[in-house]
């Protein structure tokens, strides 16, 4: 079924790189393949979804930040992402409630779920009770380290 | 049986007396009635000839009753052959004297008595019956008993239990004082108590014999005594004024229960509770700094791929990842693998130490040390997969940190029974011929936030190894030398199945 959903990133305007980046020393291999890929970046903390976003977009990524839930699905709902960066404990929806709903929108996403907070076991727990299973990172997580871990996703 | 031979002599100068002196036989036998002792006298076929009033206290039977009758009476029928015995030694002249027997009353009781069987002899001296005085030692027997049985209660109690006089001078100690306070009985009896009493306590003793002096008890008095060695106890005292037959007080039985201990165990409890809430403490403070630290790990990335960065400003921010990774690596290792919430799962042993050396590769090679891998095959492990990686690294860098270059490691696992609890599991042991650990340390490695390493360490790694196996229904124990041959070995125990109960650390 979801082989019907239209990939829509095609549609999507490319943003303008960021000047600085045509100094930048690596670059991702996702650019080498002709346009970015999408993630959207979830995380009710703003300095860590904007800084998440910057630094994506500094090696070629079409990252977009969402301060809530809410905004992440109804955006998912138009333009389905190749990948979801969600922190989990937020308030309603949280992460996990988030990112099941982007994935009934857009069954190809990839999950990564990252999280600084003890009540990530009790939430992560209930959805493996329910049969989910995903992919968590421990904030801090270094951004050299998060960069690789979306490489080894998107390939995977 | 005791007995005497006094031939010829004993009543003659008495039956010469009351023949001359009727009144003196009036009086000889006024004391006879009077007395408390039954005194009965049989002829040497065992006729009972007289009775007086103690025997019929004594033995239940009137005058009228016995007189006449034989003896026999009142011997139990397993002491029937005692009759015999008794006669023959008075045919012969002999005194039995304080004989300790048993015979009945009329009402068929037991009573115990101790019995002075004399020969009576006629004015020409032939030997014609017997005398005897029957003191009933029943009551006295029990009491001896009685005292007997509270004697062994204190010998073997496992409190001390001493008594004194009003003065404080030591009257009695039991064995359980002696293996206490170090003293022996007859080291301490006669002298004053004050020798257990640290000097300055030496005023407390007044205080504690006026109490007595007035009758007072003193309960659960808590304070401290000295052993004979100067080694201080803390001991908890019970302290009762003893009475003599006459209720006057005249000295004092003091209960002393050695409670360092229950001191020492109430203190390690402390400890315990108190560390479990510094590591919530420390769990929940590293929650909150968790979202901080990424945004400015974030921000130090994206201030460091500006360009046109001055050498100085990239100096800089590279110091100040550095930090922020330190800070990253305590929050994580306070935390770290609590919130791996993954269930238990059967984990091939062998797979799980491959997977921890590798991390440490470099490490070992950068140290040029060797491994030494003595793992039995098939061995498999039933826990969280991350928590026993944590385990592992945690002890193996250890083992890295404390070896010297070109070093050898070994990594041993094999099956086990635990000889505590007779469980089945896996243990594995991690050795190094490293620096060791000194007496000291050995007792705080444990301990949250000790390190010996001062830059690297965060003080957290061994603790969290515990508690990890602990929750796990397992162990870890050491040995370490740091004398030649220096080294150590960390050996810990996981059981291949789980405990009854897994509870889960929520911060």
């Amino acid at each position: 079924m979801h082989l019907s959903i239209p990939n829509p990133l095609h549609l999507v305007d490319q943003k303008p790189p960021l000047p600085f980046l045509k100094e930048r020393p690596q670059l991702d291999p996702s650019e080498t393949h002709g346009r970015p890929k999408r993630i959207l970046v979830i995380d009710d903390e703003t300095v860590i979804a904007d800084s998440v976003v910057d630094i994506l977009s500094l090696h070629g990524w079409d990252a977009i930040a969402f301060y809530n839930g809410l905004d992440a699905i109804e955006f998912a709902r138009k333009n389905c992402p190749d990948i979801v960066i969600s922190d989990v404990v937020m308030p309603k929806p949280n992460g996990i409630e988030t990112v099941l709903a982007i994935r009934e929108l857009c069954h190809t996403a990839r999950i990564l779920l990252f999280s600084g907070q003890a009540a990530t076991t009790d939430i992560l727990r209930d959805a493996r009770a329910k049969g989910h299973q995903f992919e968590l990172v421990q904030k801090p997580i270094h951004p050299d380290q998060l960069l690789k871990k979306i490489s080894s996703l998107k390939n995977s | 049986m005791n007995t005497r031979s006094q031939p010829g002599k004993t009543s003659n100068g008495s039956q010469s007396l009351s023949q001359r002196n009727p009144a003196a036989l009036r009086l000889l036998a006024a004391i006879v009635e009077s007395s408390d002792d039954a005194i009965v006298s049989k002829d040497l076929n065992g006729i009972v000839t007289s009775w007086n009033k103690g025997a019929e206290r004594v033995f239940g039977y009137s005058e009228e009753e016995i007189l006449g009758k034989s003896i026999t009476v009142i011997i139990p029928p397993e002491l029937q052959s005692e009759e015999p015995q008794i006669l023959a030694k008075i045919r012969a002249g002999e005194r039995i004297e304080h004989f300790e027997t048993v015979r009945l009353r009329k009402d068929g009781q037991r009573i115990q008595i101790s019995l002075t069987i004399s020969p009576i002899k006629d004015e020409r001296g032939t030997i014609v019956g017997a005398a005897k005085i029957a003191r009933d030692v029943t009551r006295l027997k029990k009491t001896e008993e009685a005292a007997f049985r509270l004697s062994a209660i204190v010998e073997s109690s496992d409190d001390a239990i001493v008594s004194k006089d009003l003065n404080g001078i030591v009257t009695s100690w039991n064995k359980a004082a002696e293996r206490i306070l170090g003293y022996t009985a007859e080291e301490i009896v006669g002298k004053p108590i004050t020798l257990i009493i640290p000097a300055e306590l030496h005023g407390d003793e007044p205080r504690i014999l006026a109490n007595i002096a007035a009758g007072k008890r003193i309960e659960h008095f808590q304070t401290i005594r000295c052993r004979k060695n100067g080694e201080r106890i803390d001991v908890s005292l019970t302290i009762s004024p003893v009475r003599d037959q006459n209720g006057k007080i005249i000295g004092a039985a003091k209960i002393l229960r050695d409670v360092t201990q229950q001191k020492r165990m109430e203190a390690a409890l402390h400890m315990s509770e108190r560390l479990a809430s510094v590591g919530r403490l420390a769990a929940t403070v590293a929650h909150e700094i968790n979202n901080p630290l990424e945004a400015i790990t974030n921000f130090i990335y994206l201030a460091k791929h500006q360009p046109g960065l001055t050498d100085k400003l990239k100096r800089y921010l590279d110091s100040a990842d550095q930090e922020l990774s330190r800070v990253a690596h305590i929050a994580q290792q306070t935390l770290g693998f609590y919130r791996d919430s993954s269930q238990p799962e059967s984990l091939a042993a062998s797979e799980v130490i491959d997977g921890v050396l590798a991390i440490y590769d470099r490490k070992l090679k950068l140290k040029k040390l060797r491994v030494e891998r003595r793992i039995e095959p098939h061995v498999t492990v039933c826990t969280v997969k991350g928590e026993l990686k944590q385990i592992l690294s945690n002890l193996i860098a250890n083992a890295i940190d404390a070896s010297k270059d070109e070093g050898v490691i070994i990594v041993a696992a094999h099956r086990s029974v635990d000889s505590r609890s007779h469980r089945h599991g896996i243990r594995i042991s991690i050795a190094d011929h490293g620096s060791g650990i000194s007496e000291q340390d050995k007792k705080n490695i444990f301990v949250p936030f000790f390190t010996t390493k001062q830059n690297v360490g965060t003080g957290l790694g061994l603790w969290i190894t515990k508690d990890l196996l602990e929750k796990r229904g397992g162990h870890i124990r050491f040995r370490s030398s740091n004398f030649t041959p220096t080294g150590t070995v960390m050996s810990i125990f996981l059981p291949s199945e789980l405990p009854l109960q897994t509870s889960e650390f929520v911060a």
